[in-house]
């Protein structure tokens, strides 16, 4: 992709077949940001078709395949707040919220990471939006302001608030954790 | 220093919580299944239409020609129709304007008349 920053976007261009490359090479990034949010496979899929519709109607107007992986970003943070505002979504637990496997890395606690998972989903929408830009794409402030179209002040006090209404449970859970099995 | 480790801790597992998922594997099916249906309701996909372009010089040029040709044509069918239109106007209006002329005129001196025929015994009477 770096190569030819248009190949994945010409192809697709001259040949809507071609536009599979781009979902084999984007599905990850796109469906994990709308899973993150909802914590609902069916959400999460159902946004992601959307957005690649989306953007199989915009190819034309995007300019390299960088521009097309911010513009599947932004649009899918977007869609997860209008989607959140519309339907006051609230995020359940049913079977959906058993972990999956991971593909990155294992969580240092099981425990602890479905309890942040599940504390994550609960932040107001554009809290939440800052954190998994923030963690799951590992993008900087600014990246992050330019993806949500709002300043890099905002972003930092979102990521501020959102970190402290976690850390308690963090700790909480770190003590519980750490110092349960000893038995002391 | 424990809240630093708390933080730390936090960023850390934060990450490994929101890692990427591996999207299922109806995704892109579903999705080259839409964008197929979508392709194909619009047939060959063309490059956007641009109205407002800059146009090559042998298009302006026949272009503006094709236009002074089609206002001389215009003009030329126009303009003698214009002028009967006006010659017979002008007959019209210069009968009727005599026609209007006269029946005021004989309007006029009935209304005259009328008025003399009324005013003359009162004149008659003011006088005695």
């Amino acid at each position: 992709m770096d190569s030819d920053p248009r190949k994945l976007l010409d192809a697709a261009i001259a040949d809507s077949d071609a536009f599979g490359a781009i979902i084999t090479h984007t599905e990850g990034m796109v469906y994990s940001l709308a899973y993150n949010f909802f914590r609902n496979r069916a959400i999460a899929e159902d946004l992601a078709q959307d957005a690649y519709l989306a953007l199989f109607r915009n190819l034309h107007k995007l300019e390299s395949d960088m521009h097309l992986v911010n513009w599947l970003r932004m649009t899918v943070t977007r869609k997860c707040i209008d989607r959140t505002r519309r339907k006051k979504f609230r995020p359940h637990l049913d079977l959906d919220s058993i972990p999956e496997p991971r593909v990155v890395s294992t969580p240092p606690d099981p425990v602890l990471a479905e309890e942040l998972r599940q504390k994550v989903s609960e932040l107001p929408a554009k809290m939440q939006v800052v954190v998994v830009l923030r963690f799951q794409e590992d993008l900087k402030l600014r990246e992050i302001a330019d993806t949500m179209g709002i300043p890099v002040n905002t972003v930092k006090t979102l990521l501020r608030r959102a970190l402290i209404r976690l850390r308690p449970k963090v700790a909480h859970l770190k003590t519980e954790v750490c110092y349960a099995p000893t038995g002391r | 220093m424990r809240r630093q480790e708390d933080s730390r801790y936090l960023e850390a597992s934060l990450r490994a919580s929101l890692a990427r998922q591996p999207a299922p594997k109806s995704l892109k099916p579903q999705v080259m299944a839409r964008v197929r249906a979508e392709s194909g309701r619009e047939g060959v996909r063309t490059a956007p239409a641009r109205p407002f372009r800059r146009l090559a010089p042998w298009k302006s040029w026949a272009l503006s020609t094709s236009a002074v040709a089609a206002a001389a044509a215009l003009l030329w069918g126009v303009l003698p129709l214009r002028d009967t239109r006006t010659d017979a106007e002008a007959v019209a209006m210069e009968s009727a304007g005599l026609e209007l002329a006269e029946v005021l005129h004989m309007a006029g001196s009935e209304w005259n008349r009328a008025q003399q025929a009324a005013l003359s015994p009162i004149q008659e009477n003011g006088n005695d």
